[in-house]
C-alpha cells in the first residue's frame, strides 16, 4: 500500500495567533520605546565622553606634546635644525637613547645578498614633499591660522588591530603600511610606509615620526631597532631614524633588525602613543 | 485571508491585504529588522501556514504543530526586537523560518495527551472546522506511520525531503536553509529516494524535483 502526505491545512486562526504573539511577548509594545531610550542614553554617554576627551587634550597637550611620539624638547630643535629635504632626520617617538647600532650605522657594506621576499608594491619615499611641507607649514603658522585649523580638528579613537602583510592601515592620524620583508645573515629587514593623515586636535607642529615606533615580535621575544646588529647588510632604502612630518607626507623605507636566522618572526608591529597598535602577520 | 492550494499540493496563504502586501520578503524582513510589527504581522501571514504545515509533518501533531508554529514566530519577534536577526540571504523568508521551524519542533514538549488536547479543542471548534476533526486525526494517523517509515533514513536525509520533496523548497533554498551546498541536497535526496524506494512512502520523495 502506497501512503500518501495528508493533505495541507490551514493555520487556524492565524490572525488571533499572531496578535497573541505580539501581546504576549517581553518585546511588544513597551519594549520599542525602551530600546529608543536606551539609544538615546547612549548617545547623550558618547557626546559627554567626546567632550571630556576634547577637554582633556585641551589642558594636556601643550605640556605633554612628546606624547605623540615626540622626543624631549631639545631633541626637537636639534632634529628641526638638522633637517635636510634630502634625508629627513628623525627624533625618537618613545623615550629611549638613540640606537647605536641602527641599520643606518651599521650598515657599512654588503656582507651577504640577502634573500628578499618581495614587497607587494613599492613604496616611494617623499623626503622632498616632507621639506616642502615642512617649510610652508612653518610659514603658514600665523597665530591666527593655526588656532582656527586646531580648533576644526578632532581627536581619532585609539585603533588596536591585526592585519596581513601589504594592508594599509588608517591609524589615528597616520596610515600605516608594512609592505615587505627581507632577510639576510642576522638580519630581517621590513619596509614600511608611515604617512601623517592629520593632526591631532590643539597640534600646530608636525608630527615627529620614528624608526623606533615599530617593532618585531619573534619566536624569541619583541626586538627593537635598538638590537645590535653584528651582521648587518645593504637594504635598497632605509626608513629615516628621526623626523618631523605634516600632513601628506610620508617616512618610508627599509628598517633592520638583529634577528638570528633560527628565530621565527611572528608579527611587524606599530606602537606610538597616539592610540595606534597595529600588528602585519607577515606570514600570510 | 483567503487560502489557495499551491502547485505541490501545500496551502499558501493568499494576499491579505495588509499594510506589507505589497512588499517582498526582503523588504518586510529588512523592516523586521527594526521590530516593526506590520513587517512581522504581514510575514506571519504569508508563511505561518507553510511552518505550520511543515511542523506537522515532522511531528505527526496537528497541535504540536500549532505549538511549535507560535514558538517558532514567538522567537522571531523576540530576536527582531532583541535587534538579533540577520540580514535576509534569499528572495524568500520561508527556507529561513522553516529552519527556525525545525530546531522549534525538535524542542517542543509533546505529552501523551497533546492528541487529545487536540480533539478537545476542535470539538469546540464551529462550523466546518469541526466537522472535520475525523480526517484530521486520520492525517496524524497517517503522519505518524510516514514518520515510522522514514526513520530508516539518517536525520540530514530526512531534512532534505521534508523540505525538498514535502515543503516545495528549490534545492538551492534547501541548501541555503541547511547552510550545504546544492550537490549536497542533491545528493542526500537521491540516497533517500534509493532508500526507501521499495517501501510504502517512495513516492513521497517524488513530490519536487527542480534544479
Amino acid at each position: 500500500m502506497k501512503l500518501e502526505l495528508p493533505p495541507d491545512r490551514q493555520l487556524p486562526s492565524p490572525e488571533r495567533m499572531v496578535e497573541r504573539i505580539l501581546t504576549e511577548s517581553p518585546s511588544s509594545a513597551g519594549r520599542r520605546p525602551a530600546a529608543r531610550t536606551y539609544w538615546m542614553g547612549g548617545l547623550v554617554a558618547a557626546a559627554v565622553a567626546i567632550t571630556a576627551a576634547v577637554i582633556g587634550w585641551a589642558v594636556l597637550l601643550p605640556t605633554e606634546r612628546s606624547q605623540v611620539g615626540a622626543p624631549p624638547e631639545s631633541s626637537v630643535a636639534a632634529s628641526k635644525g638638522a633637517s635636510d629635504p634630502g634625508t629627513p632626520t628623525v627624533s625618537p617617538s618613545r623615550p629611549s637613547a638613540i640606537p647605536t647600532s641602527s641599520p643606518a650605522t651599521t650598515a657599512s657594506g654588503p656582507r651577504e645578498r640577502p634573500t628578499q621576499r618581495p614587497p607587494a608594491t613599492p613604496v616611494p619615499t617623499r623626503p622632498a614633499t616632507s621639506a616642502t611641507r615642512l617649510q610652508s607649514s612653518t610659514a603658514a603658522r600665523t597665530p591666527g591660522a593655526s588656532e582656527t585649523a586646531r580648533a576644526q580638528r578632532s581627536a581619532e579613537p585609539p585603533l588596536t588591530t591585526t592585519v596581513p602583510i601589504g594592508v594599509r592601515v588608517q591609524a589615528p592620524y597616520l596610515n600605516l603600511t608594512a609592505s615587505g620583508t627581507m632577510t639576510g645573515g642576522d638580519v630581517y629587514a621590513i619596509l614600511v610606509e608611515t604617512c601623517v593623515r592629520t593632526l591631532p586636535p590643539n597640534t600646530s607642529t608636525d608630527l615627529p615620526l620614528s624608526r623606533t615606533s615599530w617593532t618585531l615580535s619573534t619566536s624569541a621575544g619583541t626586538v627593537t631597532t635598538d638590537a645590535p646588529i653584528t651582521d648587518p647588510i645593504e637594504l635598497p632604502s632605509t626608513y629615516p631614524s628621526q623626523g618631523r612630518y605634516g600632513i601628506g607626507d610620508c617616512a618610508s623605507g627599509w628598517i633592520a633588525f638583529g634577528v638570528p636566522s633560527d628565530t621565527a618572526v611572528l608579527a611587524i608591529s606599530y606602537s606610538n602613543s597616539l592610540g595606534a597598535n597595529v600588528t602585519w602577520n607577515p606570514n600570510t | 485571508m483567503e487560502a489557495v492550494r499551491g502547485r505541490v499540493g501545500q496551502v499558501v496563504e493568499g494576499d491579505g491585504g495588509s499594510a506589507g502586501a505589497g512588499e517582498s520578503d526582503a523588504e518586510l524582513w529588512h523592516r523586521l529588522r527594526s521590530a516593526d510589527e506590520d513587517a512581522f504581522r504581514e510575514l506571519f501571514l504569508r508563511h505561518s501556514t507553510a511552518v505550520y504545515n511543515f511542523c506537522f509533518r515532522r511531528t505527526a501533531s496537528w497541535s504540536v504543530a500549532e505549538d511549535a508554529t507560535q514558538a517558532t514566530f514567538a522567537s522571531l519577534w523576540r530576536r527582531a526586537a532583541g535587534g538579533d536577526i540577520d540580514s535576509l540571504k534569499l528572495e524568500s523568508a520561508r527556507p529561513a523560518l522553516l529552519t527556525m521551524a525545525r530546531n522549534e519542533c525538535s524542542n517542543a514538549n509533546r505529552s501523551r495527551n497533546r492528541h487529545l488536547q487536540l480533539v478537545d479543542r476542535v470539538r469546540t471548534e464551529t462550523g466546518a472546522a469541526a466537522d472535520n476533526t475525523a480526517a484530521w486525526v486520520e492525517a496524524e494517523s497517517t503522519m505518524a506511520v510516514i514518520r515510522q517509515a522514514m526513520a530508516v533514513l539518517p536525520a540530514n536525509q530526512r531534512d532534505v525531503v521534508e523540505l525538498v520533496a514535502w515543503s516545495g523548497m528549490s534545492l538551492a533554498d534547501a541548501a541555503a536553509a541547511l547552510k550545504i551546498s546544492v550537490g549536497t541536497v542533491k545528493s542526500r535526496l537521491s540516497r533517500a529516494r534509493a532508500r526507501l524506494a521499495r517501501t510504502e512512502i517512495a513516492g513521497l520523495t517524488e513530490r519536487t524535483d527542480e534544479a
